[in-house]
């Protein structure tokens, strides 16, 4: 990985389309202003990580796994 | 066109049944193709079923039918794939999770699903809010 120190107001680009930069710092927390393609789908990795492990999960199901859950409607 | 299926065996779907997810879905970004079954066992509920691989199909709802108060701030900039017009042609959808019990059910209002009935697109959308999560229990 790399790893770059950047102060307040420092950015770094990556590509020709995407850059990133330091808004504030404070205590163990950082917020960072992302510029890129309105295209370009930006996530934060946890909540990624959750939706990609629920598809997973979710697409493992069968019909019958669903039991009378049809009677909460 | 034929479709094969796991869990639903061979189905004919006419070419407007399809749906096509440009970006699949997170994880399974490979699958494009999609298309609805109904669930076998009532009406509330249906299959997204994928056209590419015959294992793979997500029991889904209509959310607001178990979470009344279930809001998506939806943005017309971020469903450019889904070509809209206005934001009332879009469809709501989330993938419901059913574990043995006694687990309650979940459903997934922090990536919601967004259909463009009209023009048969659709895309996984990711809620923007600290209020929704990815196992919201009912029932």
């Amino acid at each position: 990985m790399l790893v770059l120190t950047r102060s307040k107001d420092e950015s770094i680009m990556i590509g020709d389309g995407v850059i990133i930069t330091v808004v504030d710092i404070r205590g163990d927390k950082v917020r960072l202003g992302i510029e890129a393609p309105k295209e370009t789908v930006i996530l934060r990795r946890e909540v990624y990580e959750a939706i990609r492990r629920e598809n997973l999960d979710a697409q493992r199901q069968r019909p019958e796994d669903l039991g009378d859950l049809d009677n909460l409607v | 066109m034929k479709v094969e299926t796991t869990r639903f065996g061979q189905l004919e779907i006419p070419v407007e049944g399809e749906y096509l997810f440009p970006l699949g879905l997170l994880g399974l970004e490979e699958l494009r193709r999609f298309c609805l079954v109904p669930h076998p066992g009532g009406a509330a509920l249906q299959w997204l079923q994928s056209m590419e691989s015959a294992d793979v199909a997500f029991p889904v709802c209509d959310p607001r039918r178990f979470v009344a108060d279930y809001h998506v701030a939806l943005k017309i900039s971020e469903l450019t794939p889904l070509a809209l017009s206005t934001l009332e042609e879009a469809q709501v959808l989330a993938i419901l999770r059913v574990p043995a019990k006694p687990d309650k059910p979940t459903l997934n209002l922090l990536g919601p699903l967004i259909l463009n009935p009209a023009r048969r697109l659709g895309m996984q959308y990711v809620v923007n809010s600290g209020r929704w999560t990815s196992r919201h229990e009912i029932g």
